[in-house]
């Protein structure tokens, strides 16, 4: 028994052991330099967590590793699909994690922070913090004031369409600026036969995006921020007005919503079955035909409350956070965060995928018109929002506001849904 | 009192019932498989639910090659070899000495195994997660000296939720074996090493082959485990990988039905080739001789 159990288990460790066992002889021959450049890799060793695993997201991960690589690093990869990573982020963390891993900025990564869940990296930061503009900085930051983010990339959230479908039904996406105007194309569009906003809400996080928009576009960023955070109330009758605005473009929207995802709801604005899409602009990755993709353009979502404009948007940050196993090896875990922050890291990642967006102020401007698109609009906002999911509490987030969306979505009444969150939220232990 | 032409209508009715539910259970499989035949793109053209226009092997070639899923195949093995193994080992004792030897805590010890058994895994896992991390392994099973995020650590959760099971199986077969062959042996002169291994495995060998059967396409099977106590992406078996096909935002449905299938044949192949043990395995020890 004890035969097969040894052959079956630890195969791969013993052959691992003995590797490092012929290593360790080697270098024992060759003392001197040998032993120096092997220290002064053993020095630039990081364990890296991915929850990269889009196709094209490892495409970008291989790029730059290869870039880490040439400079010196060696870099222990373990990648875990996106979900499973984020639903085991807690165990993750608090078992052996990586020592830099895959997160996102805002309330999510603020939340991990003031847990001393990850190791804060103000000395990185004072290396590269003059290629990042405010904006970055602050969301890189920890309710205490100290760095913990290195952000890498981004992308908007915004009202995407077809140029081709728009031009066909005669609508101006640029002359859309109010809601009134809004609701006009959309019967402009529903009088042509077509969705006028595609729209699917089965995995329970896409609606969080439209919820947003209506309620900073509403009631302003500011309460949005408190809200998400649970420093409003969800009894505030300001949140009723975000419902009402939301209720009214109802008929316009997919009316078998919860039974379609995302992708469901894209591939309707792909075959040219329905207008609009209040979408991430990472929706682009879905139009797998270069002349489909080459029709797809974004505008704005539409001002509701003239005080507030079309001031805010949605522009989630993606980037890396330490965890505590980096403090046993702090050197070249902020080594690699630094790395992660320069230019060096962009660059390898620009050279596969021309259309992504950095948020290193350093890189060149993208010259892919959808691209350029998506750029220009976050410039134009003076505030930027991270998503539902990373701006609040991450145990509400995902399985209660998620749940009560699509509850409103099947037509429940607003006013007893709002009462169930906020008793929900406080219900949540103390974070 | 039945008639013929009555019993005959109520075999029909029977028949049509039976025929609704097992098409009710075998549609989302065959479903699942027309999928994987088909390219993405036709898919979000035509929607799922449309006649083919491609029908190839790609997914499958994709799962398996391109994405790496022959790995996590060797993963599973690694793990359901050697766990179903010590199990049967470790049960048979038990089985042996609560069935052939009358002590005090027989029946006490036999109960404490079975009663294990009936733990929700959901319940238990938060304290295994911390026992796990306090657990010391040396370096060369896990370089972070802790039994969490070890092949090791899936084996022995293993063994210890199924042995149970498998003791509580055993020792109701060994029941139904008469004694007196036992009591033979020992006038014979055995002593207790030699009658388990030289009398008692033996015997066992039918229910051991079932019960191992049954017991490799479980471990098999197994999600939960893997995914709370592993960490790192590359031990994982083939059940917990099959995610590694999905991506943040992009799914490839078609890629995935691929994979399932894939994930799904060793299980369907173990039962349609070894049936008769798969069902004995199930059954065993529920008769009394």
């Amino acid at each position: 028994m004890s035969e097969i159990f040894e052959d079956g288990i630890s195969r791969r460790s013993v052959i691992k052991g003995s590797i490092a066992g012929a290593g360790a002889l080697a270098v024992g021959g060759v003392v001197g330099g040998a032993t120096e450049a092997e220290a002064a890799t053993r020095a630039k060793t990081v364990s890296l967590g991915s929850n990269q695993s889009d196709p094209a997201a490892v495409k970008n991960d291989n790029a730059w590793l290869a870039a880490a690589k040439t400079a010196g690093f060696n870099i222990k990869l373990n990648r875990v699909d996106h979900n499973t990573f984020q639903n085991q982020i807690n165990q993750y963390l608090q078992g052996t994690p990586d020592n830099v891993f895959n997160w996102f900025a805002g309330y999510r990564m603020q939340f991990f922070a003031a847990k001393g869940l990850v190791t804060s990296i103000n000395d990185v930061w004072s290396k590269i913090g003059s290629q990042f503009t405010a904006g970055y900085k602050n969301a890189s930051k920890g309710l205490d004031g100290k760095y913990y983010f290195v952000p890498t990339g981004w992308y908007p959230w915004a009202v995407l369409y077809r140029k081709s479908v728009f031009a066909d039904a005669g609508v101006d996406a640029s002359k859309i600026v109010t809601w009134a105007d809004f609701i006009a194309a959309c019967k402009v569009f529903q009088a042509k036969g077509l969705t006028p906003i595609a729209f699917g809400d089965k995995g329970g996080w896409e609606a969080m995006g439209t919820f947003d928009f209506i309620n900073f576009r509403t009631n302003g960023f500011k309460f949005h921020m408190d809200l998400t955070a649970g420093r409003v109330k969800w009894t505030d009758p300001r949140v009723q007005k975000t419902f009402n605005n939301w209720k009214s473009i109802f008929p316009y929207q997919s009316k078998n919503a919860l039974d379609m995802n995302w992708d469901d709801a894209t591939a309707l604005l792909i075959n040219k079955k329905a207008a609009m899409q209040v979408m991430g602009a990472f929706a682009a990755g879905n139009f797998k035909d270069p002349a489909d993709l080459a029709d797809l353009a974004l505008f704005p979502f539409p001002q509701i409350d003239p005080a507030y404009g079309r001031e805010a948007v949605e522009a989630p940050i993606d980037g890396y956070l330490l965890s505590n196993s980096a403090s046993k090896n702090a050197s070249a875990s902020k080594a690699l965060a630094a790395f992660i922050g320069s230019t060096a890291y962009a660059s390898a990642i620009a050279a596969v995928a021309p259309a992504a967006l950095f948020a290193n102020s350093n890189m060149p401007k993208p010259t892919n018109a959808f691209a350029k698109q998506q750029v220009e609009l976050v410039q134009s906002c003076k505030y930027i929002a991270q998503f539902f999911d990373r701006d609040s509490r991450p145990d509400f987030a995902s399985p209660i506001f998620a749940n009560a969306l699509q509850k409103f979505i099947a037509g429940g009444d607003s006013v007893a849904i709002a009462k169930d969150l906020q008793a929900q939220w406080d219900a949540l232990p103390p974070a | 009192m039945v008639t013929g032409k009555q019993s005959k209508v109520g075999a029909r009715i029977a028949v049509a019932i039976l025929a609704f539910f097992s098409l009710a259970w075998v549609f989302p499989i065959f479903f699942t498989v027309y999928e994987s035949f088909r390219p993405y793109n036709d898919t979000t053209k035509d929607g799922y639910v449309s006649l083919p226009k491609h029908f190839n092997f790609d997914n499958y070639w994709n799962a398996l090659i391109q994405s790496g899923m022959w790995r996590y195949f060797i993963n599973s093995v690694e793990v359901a070899v050697p766990a179903v193994l010590i199990t049967l080992f470790l049960a048979s004792m038990v089985a042996f000495v609560v069935s052939r030897y009358s002590f005090k805590f027989n029946i006490a010890l036999l109960m404490i195994f079975t009663a294990g058994n009936l733990l929700p895994p959901q319940l238990i896992f938060i304290p295994i997660f911390r026992l796990y991390l306090h657990i010391w392994v040396p370096t060369i099973i896990n370089e972070n000296n802790v039994l969490y995020d070890t092949q090791l650590g899936l084996i022995l959760i293993h063994v210890a939720i199924q042995i149970g099971f498998a003791t509580f199986v055993l020792s109701n077969y060994l029941r139904t074996i008469p004694k007196e062959i036992s009591e033979s042996a020992l006038v014979d002169g055995a002593s207790v090493w030699a009658h388990y291994f030289r009398v008692i495995l033996p015997l066992l060998r039918p229910a051991l082959a079932s019960l191992g059967v049954l017991m490799t396409t479980w471990i098999y099977n197994d999600f939960f485990w893997a995914v709370v106590l592993l960490k790192s992406g590359s031990k994982r078996p083939i059940t917990a990988a099959l995610s590694n096909l999905q991506g943040e935002f992009f799914t490839d449905f078609n890629l995935l039905a691929a994979g399932a299938v894939l994930a799904l044949l060793p299980t369907l192949i173990v039962f349609f080739v070894l049936r008769r043990q798969f069902v004995a395995g199930l059954t065993i020890g529920s008769t009394k001789g």
